[in-house]
């Protein structure tokens, strides 16, 4: 009975351990391999209680689509939309597609599947931005502007991507990486502090 | 030696000593060293919720604490970290097995922690690489994995921290999305019953006294978020069959009344009361809205009826005349559905009032044949508060309810003139 329980306890020991590991694996695979796109934010901080506390970053569009999916109302679903790259190289949408184009290239979404006079809104599958607990309300200050010096004037993620997988890279504040531009703004903060 | 063991020992002392197997000394000497059954009960239950109750707190705080998120940490020291609690869960539990297998209280705690550490591991490395995801994903994947732990360190805190977990999946996914919900919900709560049925057939009163609260706590908000849509008939006949079920389970497996079985009692009664409104007779069965959740748990709910009437039929001397209300609600509340569906609520409704009505006065007139004052009582405050509702009832004339409230008035004193002769009789009778 022992032996039994022990072996019973190795499988699901095993899968206990690969379920997060082919996450984080995963991670790591379209990081290294992936296509990088910018996609501009606009960042809020809330917090959860078992992943600690995020940046929302508000990702959201309108784009053109060709007509509601007749699916049951109130709930939301994967979509695609193909995009180009505008002169400082964010991505902007062009099309959602209920069904994954295989002749262009695309990033999947979420959408209420609703749409009024041919264009409907969508959420990139890109929505947290985790951070140490006390640097999350720190960017939330910055970027809403209540300390006016570290106001950044563009927010923005990388992303990237390998084949039907996207995943969230970095977030931007003013074309810097959030923690040093936080590390930065501390030090400019500390050098104007003695002068007034 | 458990529970049941100590039990047994205490019944066969007496006919040991009595055949002359051991001297009364020895008889003695063995009842000092085991202590009375209910002290070795209360203390093995407390022993186990305490080590449970332990090991989930420190578990919780270790998810704070990494949740902090150390940015001072490479991100490959955090993935690492995130491991290491799994990890020493998993090597926790193994070792409770090979050498702690007899003990509550390690298990509990072992299957606390381990249960924990499969959601800390998950979240941290969803937080340490940014993974994106909905909030019930998460908490189905922390289920599928972590339910098994449960079982094989037979844990019954691990059981209720799943059943938690279930509910909260329940009503995340059930108010945040319009994906169907029964068959994961029925597939998720039957995984978990194995251990309800394992503790029952061991004789383990404690762990059954522990996980069927949780177990109703989770069922009634459950099905509530899965039938709320298709109206108030089907949502009260699927919670009244889950109820019901629980009840005769409880019966079944203590061969008494207990105090979750009074509880069970209490929540149909409450129901009961509501369902003798006219106005809960109104059906949206042909709401196409969720209709596949609604099929399915109705299904399972009509099987835990069945399975319910067949149990009480093989076990009947289990059950008294008490009961019968109890196990009336059942089909009282499924007559609903047909009635409603032609818009004929008064039916339904007056065969629930007239129901509670026979479970009130059948409570009385028991409770006060066997000295039973609870049971009495609870006879009691079920007819006053069909009174109550009936009085607030606008569905009935002035005229109608003025009579029927001076009837009842009136067939409550005479009732109270008979018992108070009976008892005044009884008293010259005890003094003679």
């Amino acid at each position: 009975m022992k032996s039994l329980k022990l072996v019973l306890l190795g499988a699901l020991a095993l899968a206990q351990l690969a379920v997060p590991a082919r996450m984080a694996l995963d991670q790591v695979m379209v990081r290294a391999r992936g296509v990088q796109l910018k996609i501009r934010c606009a960042p809020i901080d809330p917090v959860n209680p078992f992943m600690g506390r995020y940046v929302r970053l508000n990702l959201s569009g309108e784009v053109a689509a060709p007509g509601t999916r007749p699916v049951r109302a109130g709930g939301k679903h994967d979509a695609w939309i193909t995009y180009s790259l505008d002169a400082e190289g964010f991505v902007e949408p062009a099309a959602l597609h209920w069904v994954r184009p295989k002749d262009a290239p695309s990033l999947k979404v979420r959408t209420w599947g609703s749409v009024d006079g041919g264009r409907t809104t969508f959420s990139y599958p890109f929505d947290r931005y985790y951070l140490n607990e006390d640097r999350a309300p720190e960017v939330e200050r910055v970027i809403t502007g209540r300390d006016r010096n570290m106001r950044p004037r563009d927010a923005h993620v990388t992303v990237r991507v390998l084949g039907e997988t996207a995943v969230l890279e970095e977030l931007y504040l003013d074309g810097k990486p959030v923690l040093e531009y936080l590390r930065e703004h501390a030090e400019d903060a500390e050098k104007t502090e003695p002068g007034g | 030696m458990s529970g049941q063991g100590v039990r047994w020992l205490w019944r066969e002392l007496p006919g040991l000593v009595a055949t002359g197997v051991m001297d009364a000394e020895t008889a003695e000497r063995l009842r000092r060293h085991y202590g009375p059954p209910g002290q070795v009960f209360g203390r093995s239950l407390l022993m186990g919720i305490l080590a449970g109750l332990g090991a989930a707190c420190v578990g919780l705080g270790v998810i704070l604490i990494f949740a902090h998120n150390w940015d001072s940490l490479p991100r490959a020291a955090k993935t690492g970290l995130a491991f290491a609690p799994l990890l020493f869960g998993q090597a926790l539990a193994a070792w409770v097995i090979l050498k702690r297998g007899d003990s509550w209280a390690w298990r509990e705690g072992a299957a606390a922690w381990w249960v924990l550490s499969v959601g800390a591991c998950i979240a941290l490395v969803s937080q340490t690489w940014h993974i994106q995801g909905e909030l019930d994903d998460f908490l189905l994947m922390w289920l599928v994995l972590g339910i098994p732990a449960a079982h094989l360190l037979n844990s019954s805190t691990a059981i209720v921290l799943a059943l938690a977990g279930i509910l909260s999946w329940t009503t995340y996914a059930g108010t945040q999305s319009t994906a169907s919900l029964a068959l994961i919900y029925w597939t998720l709560m039957a995984a978990v019953l194995p251990h309800l049925w394992w503790a029952a057939r061991r004789g383990v009163a404690a762990r059954v006294a522990v996980v069927t609260p949780a177990l109703a706590a989770t069922m009634i908000p459950g099905l509530l978020i899965i039938l709320g849509k298709s109206g108030a008939p089907v949502t009260t006949f699927g919670v009244v069959s889950a109820v019901t079920a629980l009840w005769v389970f409880l019966r079944l497996s203590a061969e008494k009344e207990t105090r979750t079985g009074n509880l069970l009692v209490a929540v149909l009664a409450v129901t009961a009361l509501m369902m003798t409104f006219r106005d809960m007779h109104r059906t949206r069965w042909f709401n196409a809205d969720r209709l596949d959740d609604a099929m399915v748990t109705v299904g399972v709910c009509i099987a835990l009826a069945a399975l319910s009437a067949l149990a009480v039929r093989r076990n009947f001397r289990l059950f008294g005349k008490a009961d019968i209300p109890v196990l009336l609600m059942v089909p009282v509340t499924a007559l609903s559905w047909p009635f409603a569906a032609y818009d004929l609520g008064e039916i339904p409704a007056l065969a629930m009032n007239l129901l509670v009505a026979g479970a009130g006065l059948s409570w009385i007139l028991l409770g006060f044949r066997d000295g039973l004052f609870l049971r009495m009582n609870a006879g009691l405050a079920l007819l006053a508060a069909l009174m109550a509702c009936r009085f607030f009832d606008s569905d009935i004339g002035l005229l109608a309810k003025g009579i029927a409230f001076v009837g009842a008035g009136a067939a409550f004193l005479v009732v109270n003139l008979l018992a108070g002769r009976r008892t005044a009789q009884t008293a010259r009778e005890d003094a003679l």
